[in-house]
């Protein structure tokens, strides 16, 4: 019965919900296979770490046993999550011990165009893994405030709305965080992404 | 009265962790700089390079690793420490931060007055980083920069 | 209002892209993005940003092993669920008890502390935050063993095939 509600219509969250608060072991479980990617996926674009992503992950999930009897179901249960993954990765990040994770690959000594470089033809880097690296780069500049919401917006493609109830914020203050990220990773990339 | 005398007690752990715990953050930081020419001719390392050689030779081939100079300098933070290096460069220095048990330096190696290479590095307490290697007479320079504070 | 020197502003473009303005607002700035090539641009611009975050975030989603995550969420909680006060209920408190343990556990942790730490894993050396410079190649390599950071770059005027000659394969 449990196993249904992986599935199910919007009905089957309140019963899994039901179930969460009475503990069910099968229902967290459910509840983990279901949402795991879409908390990691957030985790991901506020922290840029796969290892630290995985470990919010956790925190996210343990956090839901310990106040889902203060969920009042008034949002959705997905609502619910996008808000404490927001903040648990950023709690995660004001504990950072390190900034700088996984980036030690050496480069190949030929091949790889070092950005900045003659070499370098800015088509080739429409491709998305360049671009890609210098968009993480972007990211780590950003505000907290304006990364959580360009995270929602890009890697979950929430609406202004949606993200507004997430962080407790007006949707223009949505709208206005996004377009300062968005400028300031349009400054970021002005050299690879032609925008003229 | 013997209530007060246990809440006292509860805190000896507690002040005898404060002494092992970090302490506050410097506000110096302590940076050697040695300039290695790592080369492969005869076998020979300089027995000051050492334990350093021993690391180098895990990724290296180099046979020979000889010490041309080592300076030292204390730098506050965001003041810039300039080392002169061998073949007319110059290694510029900056602590920007420290934070934890890592310090912030910014590194910049100048050719004459042409920035040739910089990075911005979180370096460990009592750490060190080897950055290679500009081309000198039959080999290649190696700056091994340690910090501590 | 909207419209800047004949172009849409970036923000409009931005709530265009967004789905987040009126149908009459929208269908403007289709009507326009029909006539306008740099405005369009702008509006690819905006695409490749968005589809590289996602792609990011996908790739990171596909080289990640969730198959343990449930199982390690519910020891987890079982953890949590383990009743802390209920153990302390099976222990009696003494204050005759208390004193000297209380006290062997303050020196035990001072010994542990400074004489018997061993060495936590605190990373690599170094951690590189950015680089840049006039080179034609750059390398960042960790010792295995003592973690040291060792970041190699090669000038742009080097020779690259001697350059590689020192380094181990």
């Amino acid at each position: 019965m449990v196993s249904n509600l992986l599935n199910g219509p919007h009905g089957d969250e309140k019963k899994l919900i039901d179930l969460l608060k009475q503990g069910d072991q099968d229902a967290y479980r459910i509840l983990v296979q279901k949402y795991q990617q879409m908390v990691f996926r957030i985790a991901f674009g506020m922290t840029l770490d796969r290892e630290e992503s995985l470990d919010i992950a956790q925190e996210v999930f343990l956090k839901v046993y310990q106040k889902i009897d203060t969920f009042e179901q008034k949002a959705a249960l997905s609502t619910w999550l996008h808000r404490i993954t927001v903040n648990q990765s950023l709690n995660w990040k004001r504990r950072w011990k390190r900034r700088f994770r996984g980036q030690h690959q050496p480069l190949e000594s030929s091949g790889v165009p070092e950005p900045g470089t003659e070499n370098q033809k800015p088509e080739r880097l429409y491709q998305h893994k360049e671009l890609g690296r210098m968009l993480q780069e972007g990211l780590r500049g950003l505000p907290e405030d304006a990364r959580a919401v360009f995270v929602l917006k890009e890697i979950e493609g929430l609406s202004y709305g949606e993200i507004a109830d997430t962080l407790g914020v007006k949707p223009g203050t949505v709208s206005s965080r996004l377009f300062y990220a968005r400028k300031r990773l349009r400054e970021q990339l002005r050299e690879y992404v032609d925008e003229t | 009265m013997r209530v007060k005398k246990l809440s006292r007690l509860w805190l000896l752990p507690l002040i005898i962790f404060q002494f092992t715990a970090p302490a506050f953050a410097a506000s110096k930081i302590d940076i050697s700089v040695k300039t290695v020419l790592a080369a492969q001719d005869a076998a020979y390392v300089d027995p000051r390079l050492k334990d350093l050689a021993k690391e180098l030779k895990t990724v290296f081939r180099y046979t020979s690793y000889r010490l041309l100079g080592e300076n030292r300098i204390r730098l506050e933070l965001k003041k810039t420490g300039t080392i002169s290096l061998p073949g007319n460069r110059v290694l510029k220095v900056t602590p920007v931060r420290i934070s934890g048990n890592r310090a912030e330096l910014n590194l910049a190696i100048l050719k004459g007055n042409s920035q040739i290479f910089n990075t911005s590095i979180q370096l460990l307490n009592r750490g060190s980083i080897t950055i290679g290697g500009p081309r000198h007479k039959n080999g290649f320079l190696l700056l091994n920069i340690f910090n501590s504070f | 209002m909207w419209m800047k020197r004949d172009h849409c502003s970036l923000e409009l473009l931005d709530r265009y892209y967004d789905g987040e303005i009126s149908p009459d607002e929208s269908k403007a700035v289709a009507d326009h993005l029909d006539g306008c090539p740099a405005c369009r641009k702008r509006l690819g611009a905006r695409r490749v940003v968005s589809e590289s975050v996602r792609a990011a975030a996908d790739e990171a989603v596909s080289r990640t092993d969730f198959s343990l995550l449930d199982q390690k969420v519910l020891d987890r909680i079982d953890a949590y669920r383990t009743p802390f006060l209920s153990k302390l209920k099976n222990i009696r408190f003494s204050w005759r008890l208390y004193v000297p343990a209380s006290a062997i556990a303050a020196v035990l942790m001072v010994f542990f502390t400074l004489f018997l730490r061993q060495p936590a894993d605190l990373g690599p050396s170094a951690l590189i935050n950015s680089l840049a410079g006039k080179i034609s190649s750059v390398m960042i390599i960790e010792t295995p063993e003592s973690r040291h950071t060792i970041l190699w770059f090669s000038e742009e005027s080097a020779h690259t095939g001697e350059e590689n000659a020192g380094q181990k394969t």
